[in-house]
């Protein structure tokens, strides 16, 4: 065991599973409750198509993803509150644009780029400033959300009801997407554009079939997406071998996903059972 | 007597449709207003405007009483949550502006009993039927000592002793100068409980007494048809 945490890469990983594992459920909790929990794809897809730009330009790549993510999640927002389009529409546009732009500048690019470690993220591909950028951004959505908590949460009930609380739903709504899109980028070397959304949803699906209050839903989900994180990247080390490495965000995503479907099968049987004692 | 909320030449226009013409009317502190009208007259309108939820497109709200009112209020549509793991409790607290849940758990318990609801307070609001979740959010509407408390149809989905109870409740609440403000379709709650009586078609067609108004012409002039009124052991 200890030999994994011989490589810093490893020890890279591990830091910065642990502190996705838990901002990302923190986020999704509020993204999941609103009912727009396919924002999360669209937004990796918009970071995809931000990576794609800052490469193409060669301009400051990591500031430039951040910056284009940033403006357009606050566009695809805005859109979506508009009622111009249906919100799914408005998703479907982005997250196919985002997609297209990507390839396109990608294929354009002048640079050697291995798409697939873009899309489903590497172990060796994270370095010690990636996670620099993981922790501060972990720490400001921990602390933004202590002060945002209740206002999400009201938000997540009920627009009119906030309004009339003197909340800035506005405000609010715009700096969690900003929030989300800034984690994305910071995490997409790691888990990948194509897995992501994943974390911020399956843990608080999980977590929803196992308590029964908001609050404890976020610390189940914390601790779903922690176990299943660190197995993840501890088994794609392990299993990788040279040519083929396992992305660690395959394995996460089918932990999280078998754990769903059996919390899921296991809350269904006992209702079953309980409709049938009834009769 | 205090002003509350007083409303001048409020004009609302939706989609080129003309849904508030021309509204004055004042809330003071010992009301307990409730309105009344057809469906489409524009009393949900109204109450937002009232709420600041809709802002008029000619005309002024003024709350003279203070520059911020902390509005009670209870939506006509209720929320949908599908899929939330929020407790009646969560929902209720919500209401407090910031004060820590430690001191508000009190508060909402008494609350909560007196509408009998306290039972359901550590169930997901997912569990409760559609009037018990109307009686949660009228919980929440009243439990942060609210300036003016503002409900779109507070008894549509409540059963009538339920409702006999909110009112007895509300009236309690009234009589500490915290106006109320509420809209229905049902004569009998807003003249039993009202002691103010707006009936709105768009216009402002009456506004006065709950006594005043059982002359059948404002229901007929609103409803557009004949109401007749019965007296009954000394209500009419």
């Amino acid at each position: 065991m200890l030999e994994i945490l011989s490589h810093d890469f490893m020890v890279n990983a591990l830091i910065g599973s642990i502190v996705l594992s838990i901002t990302a459920p923190i986020l999704g909790m509020f993204v999941v409750s609103r009912r727009i929990s396919l924002v999360g794809d669209t937004l990796s897809h918009l970071a995809f198509a931000g990576i794609a730009i800052g490469v193409f330009l060669d301009f400051f790549p990591f500031l430039t993803t951040i910056a284009f993510s940033i403006i357009a999640s606050l566009l695809l927002l805005k859109l979506m509150q508009s009622k111009i389009l249906n919100s799914d529409a408005v998703l479907a546009v982005f997250f196919s644009s985002s997609m297209a732009i990507g390839t396109v500048l990608l294929s354009l690019s002048q640079q050697i780029i291995n798409i697939n470690e873009i899309l489903f993220g590497s172990l060796l591909w994270i370095t010690t400033q990636d996670i620099i950028y993981q922790l501060v951004v972990g720490v400001s959505v921990v602390v933004i959300t202590i002060f945002s908590y209740k206002k999400w949460f009201i938000i997540s009930i009920d627009h009119d009801l906030s309004r009339v609380n003197n909340t800035n739903v506005n405000f609010y709504d715009n700096l969690l997407i900003v929030l989300t899109s800034i984690l994305i980028v910071v995490s997409v070397r790691m888990v990948g554009v194509l897995l992501i959304s994943s974390l911020l949803v399956l843990p608080i699906l999980i977590a929803l079939q196992l308590t029964n209050n908001f609050r404890n839903t976020i610390f189940i989900a914390i601790g779903v997406s922690l176990l299943c994180s660190l197995s993840g990247v501890t088994s794609s080390y392990y299993l990788s071998s040279h040519p083929s490495i396992i992305p660690p965000s395959g394995l996460i995503v089918i932990l999280l996903s078998a754990i769903f479907t059996i919390v899921l099968i296991k809350n269904n049987l006992k209702i079953d059972n309980k409709l049938e004692s009834n009769f | 007597m205090n002003k509350i909320i007083e409303l001048e030449g409020v004009n609302v226009i939706r989609n080129k449709n003309l849904i508030l013409d021309n509204i004055s009317l004042t809330v003071n502190d010992t009301d307990f207003l409730g309105l009344i009208g057809p469906s489409g007259s524009g009393k949900t309108t109204l109450l937002k405007v009232m709420s600041g939820l809709i802002i008029p497109d000619t005309g002024k709200v003024t709350f003279p009483s203070k520059k911020k009112l902390k509005i009670g209020y209870l939506p006509q549509s209720l929320p949908s949550l599908p899929n939330s793991p929020a407790t009646v409790m969560e929902i209720i607290a919500s209401g407090f502006d910031s004060k820590p849940f430690a001191n508000n758990k009190e508060k909402i318990v008494s609350i909560a009993k007196e509408m009998g609801i306290d039972k359901l307070l550590d169930l997901k609001i997912t569990q409760l039927s559609g009037g018990q979740i109307q009686l949660v959010f009228l919980v929440r509407a009243l439990v942060d000592a609210p300036d003016v408390i503002i409900l779109d149809e507070p008894s549509s989905s409540i059963d009538t002793k339920s409702q006999s109870k909110i009112f007895k409740i509300l009236s309690n609440v009234n009589k500490n100068n915290i106006p109320i403000v509420f809209s229905s379709h049902d004569t009998f709650a807003l003249t039993n409980s009202a002691n103010r009586i707006a009936c709105i078609n768009k216009k402002l067609d009456y506004h006065g007494t709950s006594k005043d108004f059982l002359g059948n012409k404002h229901l007929a002039e609103s409803y557009g048809y004949g109401v007749d009124v019965l007296s009954h052991q000394g209500h009419e």
